[in-house]
């Protein structure tokens, strides 16, 4: 079993717990969220039901990654906007993220 | 063979819910009568869990508190007004709610540092945008209002803190106005009336780890020593009188989350070039361990926390969000309930 992905809303308090954190592999950016297997490759119950409580809406990985790489290809483009003065312009240019 | 009672001292307790599981509950027996099942109270590894959302998405603002459940954040440039160093609000946060304090005096401001408690804070130096200018002020939240505090002596940005609103300290820095200001190793010290340069550090860094220990006994972790960024896994180590070179990081980060003390300490999240980091690395007193990740990585949050069992990060941006207004909570260890299997 690979990685799930899918989208959902961050509510906040609950939304991810610690007893979520510990049950299975989750990491998120830009309303993206990727779900681990088990150790031996299984799907993991307690990340299905994660699923089911945040109402999230299944991705393909394609279809993940091009929502992130939209996310940062708009972060590049501000980036590219600021003014040389900017103070944010002498922080690195955001880089693309391969999903794993 | 020995009975539950004879191990315990008590016979199997008889409850209609399970209680929050604590470190008292660990290895005790229960008998939920609504699920009909036996239950135990299990300890597992520190985690990050989610937080009440910051009430908008804010990077290179500043904070203080001593817990997830006592914290102080205030705006950097956000989603409200990305323009940076144009806000000037701040939020205290009791664990679940952020409430808007009144409004800070400072005309603005991003890259800044805190230091002290939720409700005893000191906020130093900032980036103002228009006109775009290092400002060298602090001030001080007594829990009601902000005032003003006095001027640092050098006028640096990207400085970080830690300590008390009566005796803080605060270390590196750059002048973000000049793209060739030269970063720093300036360190200050306050005692509530007065900024003292100090003895400063080895390594000139910007976006230090903050909030890790006092002003006499404390660590800069990590930064980055160059505006391109080039983050170091460096820390030093402060007694009070001068900066020792310590054990290094397993991941350079500039611009992360720190909490603790000098002895034991987190660091988490962090930027590292163009690409932002979700480990969580613990100090002991002796070595740095790996022990957890975020769940967003990310950087140039918020970050409080006096100990390395509670702490929390606030805010900031991550590669696919500029403003990434979800907060992070970690607690170490976290307790959990476990229904009994008898077959």
């Amino acid at each position: 079993m690979p990685n799930r992905y899918c989208t959902a809303t961050s509510t906040g308090k609950g939304f991810v717990t610690h007893q979520d954190r510990n049950d299975f592999y989750l990491s998120g950016n830009g309303g993206v969220w990727i779900i681990g297997p088990n150790a031996n490759g299984t799907d993991n119950l307690k990340a299905s039901a994660w699923l089911s409580r945040v109402s999230a809406t299944i991705k393909t990985k394609a279809e993940a990654q091009a929502i992130v790489d939209a996310e940062i290809a708009a972060g590049q483009a501000r980036w590219d906007a600021y003014a040389d003065d900017d103070a944010r312009k002498q922080e690195p240019r955001p880089e693309e993220i391969t999903l794993p | 063979m020995g009975t539950y009672k004879g191990i315990q001292g008590e016979s199997v307790e008889v409850l209609a819910s399970d209680p929050s599981p604590t470190q008292a509950h660990v290895g005790k027996l229960w008998y939920n009568t609504t699920a009909g099942a036996f239950k135990i109270a299990t300890e597992g590894s520190g985690a990050w869990a989610a937080g009440t959302n910051y009430p908008n998405g804010s990077q290179y603002g500043g904070s203080a508190g001593t817990s997830q459940n006592a914290a102080l954040a205030w705006q950097g440039d956000s989603d409200l007004n990305p323009t940076p160093g144009a806000m000037k609000a701040a939020f205290s946060y009791d664990g679940s709610t952020w409430t808007q304090t009144p409004t800070m005096n400072r005309d603005g401001g991003s890259y800044t540092f805190g230091a002290g408690t939720s409700t005893s804070a000191l906020a130093g130096s900032y980036y103002r945008s228009s006109p775009a200018a290092n400002m060298s002020s602090s001030e001080e939240y007594n829990g009601t209002a902000w005032a003003a505090g006095n001027d640092l002596t050098d006028d640096q940005a990207l400085r970080n803190g830690c300590g008390t609103q009566t005796a803080a300290l605060t270390a590196g820095g750059r002048t973000i106005t000049a793209p060739s200001g030269p970063i720093t190793g300036y360190v200050e010290h306050y005692d509530g009336t007065t900024w003292t340069e100090s003895t400063a550090l080895t390594t000139a860094r910007i976006g230090i780890g903050a909030h890790n220990g006092t002003q006499t006994a404390s660590l800069a972790i990590c930064g980055a020593t160059n505006p391109g960024s080039v983050s170091v896994t460096n820390v030093e180590s402060w007694n009070g009188t001068s900066w020792t070179a310590g054990t290094v990081v397993n991941t350079s980060r500039y611009l992360g989350g720190a909490s603790g003390t000098s002895a034991l300490a987190l660091t988490y999240g962090g930027k590292a070039s163009g690409t932002y980091t979700a480990n969580t690395e613990e100090w002991n007193g002796t070595g740095w361990t790996e022990i957890a990740d975020l769940t967003t990585a990310r950087g140039n949050s918020g970050s409080a926390g006096t100990t390395n069992t509670d702490a929390i990060l606030i805010s900031g941006s991550s590669a696919a969000e500029e403003y990434n207004a979800s907060v992070e909570e970690w607690t170490s260890p976290v307790y959990t309930v476990k229904t009994v299997t008898v077959s």
